[in-house]
């Protein structure tokens, strides 16, 4: 159980590691400072997940991304609708901007599918380098719907044992609240234990 | 006044009070199964999250059979377990399941694209719960179920009516749809549960 709580402990160091490297390429993109506002890793009881990144039947722009190798797990990026706008036009001023060209849906879809590269990337690159293991996502599946939805889909493909689930939350804010994003890390239970003789 | 019981992951919760309503928010591939016995104006709810106790799972080494839900797991996280322990809750004060009335809502395939090797969980959620509710003899659900989308399932406890919301359709109630025999005959439980206050 104790080695169990530094593997996650570690994990939880990387993934912060990771989200930093994100927030500074980020940060470069927009020309303006993002912040992490809140890092928090833990067990969560199953009945408190959909509730994870606020009120169930917000309705979100997710990020969908699953990943496998030496662990197994799903990384979901959620954006707030007003948020969204807010992003699109600090990153790409020239179609999202107030003297932008012609918006669509799918530029959007595609926009926040880039932020959710950039982050899941290098969040999944620091987890993997940190414990010399290999993994490999898949691109990232752009949801609109209810966030509550999302997640609690996420955890039951997760098919965790128990009645809770380990998650790691981060939220990266822009702006002064006006732009945010929330990350929800849900690695497969019994995933993290068999990577430790792999840890250097 | 109405009192919300919001009924989450895993869980399962009943009620007599007639200003509650069971509340399950945001099911995706999730199910959630609400009975209500229309003579005790008595309900409960499930949030199924996954199709069978057994789902995943050998035999323990000491022999143990591993085909039951551990101490740490609630009954309603499963499809199987989570029915059974709805009906248990409303029997033990009095309900008969033939006379229950059944609603079930979710199921959804949310995420585009993305499959399990062992199939669609929402899909496998409603069967699983289908079977669950045959096998203890309730009667056949009203449903809102399948599709690519998130509803919110409500059951109002004093008027035993169910309703479905998702952002794209709004609220609706859960209807029966046109599947009762029409004629009204002795025995047909559905065309006996249309007459019942709660259609």
């Amino acid at each position: 159980m104790q080695k169990e709580a530094l593997e996650y402990s570690r994990f939880h160091e990387l993934a912060v590691l990771g989200l930093e490297r994100a927030r500074a390429v980020l940060s470069a993109y927009t020309g303006r400072p993002l912040r992490l506002a809140a890092v928090r890793s833990d067990y969560v009881e199953l009945n408190r997940v959909p509730f994870l990144s606020g009120p169930p039947e917000q309705v979100v722009l997710s990020s969908y991304v699953t990943f496998s190798g030496d662990i197994e797990g799903q990384l979901l990026i959620f954006f707030r609708p007003e948020s969204v706008e807010k992003l699109a036009s600090l990153l790409a001023p020239h179609v999202f901007g107030p003297l932008g060209g012609q918006r669509s849906a799918a530029l959007l879809d595609s926009l926040i599918g880039e932020i959710a590269n950039v982050v899941g990337s290098a969040v999944l690159n620091e987890v993997a380098d940190g414990f010399n293991i290999k993994i490999v996502p898949v691109p990232p599946v752009i949801v609109r719907e209810m966030a509550g939805a999302v997640i609690s889909t996420a955890t039951a493909y997760a098919g965790l044992d128990g009645d809770s689930a380990y998650v790691a939350y981060m939220k990266a804010t822009l702006d002064e609240e006006n732009a945010s994003f929330e990350i929800v890390f849900l690695p497969r239970m019994g995933n993290l234990q068999g990577t430790s003789q792999k840890t250097v | 006044m109405r009192n919300s019981l919001v009924v989450g992951l895993a869980e399962v919760k009943w009620s007599v009070l007639p200003e509650d309503v069971l509340v399950a928010f945001s099911l995706g591939s999730c199910v959630g199964v609400a009975l209500w016995d229309p003579v005790l104006k008595a309900g409960a709810m499930a949030h199924v999250m996954l199709p069978s106790s057994s789902r995943g799972r050998k035999p323990a080494e000491n022999g143990v059979d591993a085909c039951r839900i551990s101490r740490f797991e609630k009954p309603g996280k499963y499809a199987d377990t989570a029915v059974e322990y709805a009906v248990r809750c409303l029997t033990a004060i009095g309900a008969e399941p033939s006379r229950m009335v059944v609603w079930m809502a979710g199921g959804a395939h949310v995420i585009p694209g993305f499959t399990l090797p062992t199939g669609d969980i929402g899909a496998a959620n409603i069967r699983a719960v289908s079977e669950a509710l045959k096998r203890l003899g309730l009667p056949e659900p009203r449903q809102d179920v399948g599709g690519d989308y998130g509803r919110t399932m409500r059951l109002y406890v004093g008027e035993g009516r169910a309703t479905v919301y998702s952002v794209s359709r709004g609220e609706k109630e859960v209807s029966m749809g046109n599947r009762q025999c029409g004629k009204g005959e002795k025995g047909c439980r559905r065309c006996w549960l249309s007459t019942m206050p709660c259609s």
